[in-house]
């Protein structure tokens, strides 16, 4: 049996009072005080945070959990083009979007965004009618950009504003396409094995040569996971349930999915470490989900969505660093 | 005994439950301001804390299936348009 020396390259040491657990996460060290091996892990969980100010449906979400966007969506029996700015506590109104009326009295339904609060994008949404409207925001302002080349809503967006993706979608009937935008304009990219809508996906940390696509509707409840490499993408390792409306955050590599639908409203949450699926904590409160998500796998922040009734309600993904006495257990 | 405290409570936003919370003791939220937490001392300080009003189990499923029946008969009296956008609400048993 090989030795912590053998494995880690150092002893394990003895100390009589424990190191501070953000400094010590990962190492393990007997304490002498208490006689027991201990270590430090980040140990991660849903907590509350600021209530959206109007109860969406669905709307584009993005940037990270400390500087978040959210904008548009389906305010029941309004137009919602509104923009808010999470700072971690609380929700600041912003301009709204510059999407002008199409015909489709719910312009931004189920639009999808990605990038950062300074430098973000949304396209597509609508309902009835799919559009193909894209903008960039700034911080301060959203200005229309060059259209997709093709109507989707509920499709996702992920990567920064000058290197996105838009993948999958309705328009209507499930779609597989992915486009490729630069901030200006777009290219068609390689479409999905399968094609879905309502998916999860990688975030604004995915990238136009490493995104994520798994779950949603196909157009019944599916548990496919895609990567893409910029050119094409690859089934792998699915999702562990079948399920839609599905929330995401983080990257290609390290992603998380959480709540959804699958007939009962889903609170569970679900990590990906690049290869496999594992089980995470889950939120307190179980939502229908439309890209009104933002962050990382480590640090993410979901509002809104459908519950029994349209919800206001934020909840954040953390991990702090704690000390475990490890047992044989 | 019962392994959950139910009650009521309002969701103030930011830290009304915290990270820490939710490793102490099991939390879920359901409609009416209903909160299903562990059945321990940190579950039930919190809930006192958050000036929540204790209810049985059988009250508490109450609030629920009320709230979920308002919706639903909201939805039902919903255009066919938002009825295509919307989900019909779902009946919930508490844990």
């Amino acid at each position: 049996m090989s030795t912590y020396k053998e494995l880690i390259g150092k002893y394990v040491r003895s100390v009589s009072s424990d190191p501070s657990a953000g400094y010590a996460e990962g190492e393990i060290w007997y304490n002498t005080s208490s006689n027991t091996f201990k270590t430090a892990v980040n140990v991660f969980a849903w907590s509350s945070g600021g209530a959206y100010p109007v109860a969406i449906q669905s709307g584009a979400g993005f940037g990270t959990q400390t500087a978040a966007v959210g904008a548009g969506g389906t305010p029941p029996g309004n137009v919602g083009l509104k923009t808010f700015e999470y700072n971690g506590s609380s929700w600041t109104a912003g301009n709204n979007m510059s999407r002008s009326p199409t015909g489709s009295p719910y312009l931004s339904a189920y639009i999808a965004g990605s990038g950062t609060l300074t430098a973000g994008w949304a396209a597509g949404g609508g309902y009835p009618t799919q559009n193909n409207l894209t903008e960039n925001y700034d911080g301060t302002t959203w200005t229309a950009s060059a259209t997709m080349p093709a109507n989707r809503r509920g499709g996702n967006c992920t990567g920064p504003q000058t290197a996105g993706l838009y993948f999958a979608g309705n328009a209507p009937g499930v779609q597989a396409g992915t486009y490729e935008y630069d901030g200006e304009g777009w290219t068609a990219g390689g479409d999905l094995n399968t094609a879905r809508t309502n998916a999860g996906g990688s975030g604004p940390t995915g990238s136009q040569t490493a995104a994520l696509s798994f779950a949603g509707n196909i157009p019944g409840f599916t548990n496919k996971t895609e990567e893409y490499n910029g050119s094409s993408w690859t089934e792998v390792n699915a999702f562990p349930d079948s399920r839609s409306y599905v929330g995401y955050s983080g990257s290609q590599t390290d992603a998380i999915g959480f709540s959804g639908y699958n007939g009962p409203v889903l609170t569970s949450t679900k990590s990906y470490d690049g290869t496999n699926w594992s089980a995470a904590p889950s939120l307190a409160t179980g939502r229908l989900l439309y890209h009104t998500n933002a962050g990382t796998a480590t640090a993410a922040v979901v509002f809104g969505g459908e519950g029994t009734t349209v919800l206001t309600s934020t909840e954040e993904f953390s991990g702090t660093s704690t000390i475990q006495t490890v047992t044989t257990s | 005994m019962s392994l959950f405290i139910y009650g009521t409570a309002t969701n103030t936003g930011k830290d009304f439950f915290t990270h820490q919370d939710r490793l102490d003791f099991f939390l879920a939220g359901y409609p009416g301001n209903v909160w299903v937490v562990g059945n321990n001392e940190k579950g039930a300080v919190w809930l006192a804390n958050k000036n929540g009003i204790t209810k049985t189990k059988e009250e508490a499923q109450a609030i629920v299936d009320a709230e979920i029946t308002a919706a639903q008969e909201d939805w039902d009296a919903t255009s066919e348009e938002f009825k295509e956008i919307n989900h019909r609400p779902i009946n919930i048993v508490l844990p």
